[in-house]
């Protein structure tokens, strides 16, 4: 049949693919820590018909070849790592990062897991937890009689209560070479692969990672108006591809009624 | 049989292929670095017609076409509309030239500028091949990288290479192979192109010009099958009717 039609299909399955995205990020425009993806899209495969450079003659050459490209293709959904906007909440347990970093949180099997999302809260145990319950790494306990909470840029908690302000323990976070090779679990979680690299865990601020901002939470890095954008031309990308499978079968009709 | 009939398949055979192309075009008209491709064709070599039984000294009466045929599908290598992203790894190149990449089949060309951090922390392109500078692939530790116009890249203000953009004295030579790439025999030489940090080339395929010419196309087509069927009617004339007592 027609290589147009598989063609100009792999175009609207790129594009819903790409709507995808779009839609998720849409989605989560309000979700604290929340990295916008990005559909990356490749051409496909190229049947070459006549090969460029193919003699003609004892001293000619073929100037250029006829290869006909099959399509597109998805190759990545990339995180895009920028900074979101800060918000101020006025609350003792929202942490922001201020730069690069993850904060580490430990899951229920005993595995690190890496999240943006700084929105921490006191557990029945007094330990700073995510609002899933998953305590932060190094685990953080504040006394049950504290009054208020400090964290500094630079990571270091304390708590006061009516005996006096005590330091009680000290945040780090953890940066990777290629946080776009993270595995994106949901609920604002992402765990270590190989592509991302190892985690490099330090104190805030110190070795170029971020510092932390205490009473603020990092909102999603998504701008409404450029997905919107986006969406429009995905959409209208879909649209033109389905016309050109819309063509091609026209053609292949006509081809058909040649014989009546 | 007529030869009419030959003629007019080879139209709605060459007008097949350019819809083929076309469909590629609108398939990646939002693909990053795309660069549309053209379908040229020409008429076959016009056949001599000649008088029969007029001995050796045969004088022509003119020629006749016999059709056509794709001659060439050609690569137009025109700039595609530059758009920001905000993305430290992502380049646009402005102006001529292409970035090299080492693939487990040699080095190859592209446009393409979405690149990524590998973990072993080596700037690659979004399928995990290298990104070659002068000396090699780039290696870039953690830290804010920044590349200038030249190409040049550091971070953290501490020079980690120099990106290899080349350009090439016929763009034509260049072949697609897909997923962003191009291959070509020859080495190429350093590029006037300009590289913009935090930018993406987008494709250079205009839709409105690609439907129009799905439209030329598909007429054409169409009425190479009404001549089909105009030279079968004739056909059909000839066999069932002249002949008939």
């Amino acid at each position: 049949m027609l290589r147009a039609l598989w063609t100009a299909g792999t175009g609207m399955v790129a594009q819903q693919a790409n709507l995808d995205t779009i839609s998720n990020n849409l989605a989560n425009v309000n979700t604290t820590g929340f990295k916008k993806g990005r559909a990356e899209f490749q051409d496909l495969m190229y049947q070459t018909i006549r090969q460029a450079g193919a003699a003609t003659g004892p001293d000619t050459q073929l100037p250029t070849g006829i290869q006909v490209g099959h399509g597109v293709r998805q190759v990545a959904t990339q995180k895009l790592y920028g900074q979101g906007n800060f918000q101020s909440t006025g609350n003792d347990y929202d942490l922001a990062i201020e730069g690069e970093g993850f904060f580490q949180i430990t899951m229920p099997d005993g595995t690190l897991a890496y999240t943006r999302d700084g929105s921490f809260k006191k557990d029945s145990q007094g330990r700073m937890v995510t609002a899933e319950g998953y305590p932060l790494e190094p685990q953080i306990t504040v006394p049950d009689d504290a009054t208020s909470l400090t964290v500094s840029a630079d990571g270091l908690v304390s708590a006061t209560t009516p005996a006096g302000t005590e330091e009680i323990g000290q945040i780090t976070i953890a940066r990777f070479v290629n946080p776009a090779g993270l595995e994106n679990m949901g609920r604002n979680l992402a765990k270590e692969t190989e592509a991302s690299g190892v985690p490099v865990v330090g104190n805030p601020g110190a070795d170029g990672a971020g510092t932390l901002a205490q009473q603020y939470l990092e909102m999603s890095n998504v701008q409404v108006v450029e997905e919107m954008v986006n969406m429009i031309v995905a959409q209208r990308a879909y649209e033109v591809n389905s016309k050109a499978i819309q063509t091609a079968d026209d053609m292949l009709g006509q081809a058909a009624s040649l014989k009546r | 049989m007529i030869r009419g009939i030959y003629t007019a398949a080879s139209g709605m055979v060459a007008e097949t292929t350019r819809t083929d192309t076309i469909a590629n075009n609108l398939a990646n008209g939002n693909t990053t670095g795309y660069k549309k491709d053209i379908a040229i064709s020409k008429d076959f070599a016009s056949l001599l017609i000649q008088r029969i039984n007029d001995g050796p000294a045969v004088p022509p009466i003119g020629t006749l076409g016999a059709g056509t045929v794709i001659d060439e599908i050609a690569t137009i290598q025109t700039a595609g509309s530059i758009s920001s992203t905000g993305n430290s790894l992502d380049f646009a190149v402005d102006g001529k030239g292409f970035f090299a990449v080492e693939t487990p089949a040699g080095v190859r060309f592209t446009r393409n500028g979405a690149f990524t951090r590998s973990g072993q922390g080596e700037l690659v392109t979004s399928e995990g091949f290298p990104v070659l500078g002068q000396n090699g692939a780039i290696a870039i530790p953690n830290g804010k990288i920044s590349v200038e116009e030249t190409g040049r890249v550091t971070v953290d203000g501490a020079e980690a290479g120099q990106l290899r953009l080349v350009e090439f004295a016929d763009d034509r030579q260049l072949v697609k192979e897909g997923n962003s790439l191009y291959r070509t025999d020859e080495n190429g030489q350093p590029a006037t192109g300009k590289i913009m940090q935090g930018f993406l080339e987008q494709s250079n395929v205009n839709i409105v010009a690609e439907m129009v010419n799905l439209i030329a196309g598909y007429r054409a087509y169409e009425v190479n099958a009404k001549t089909v069927q105009a030279h079968d009617q004739l056909l059909d004339k000839a066999v069932n009717e002249v002949g008939k007592v």
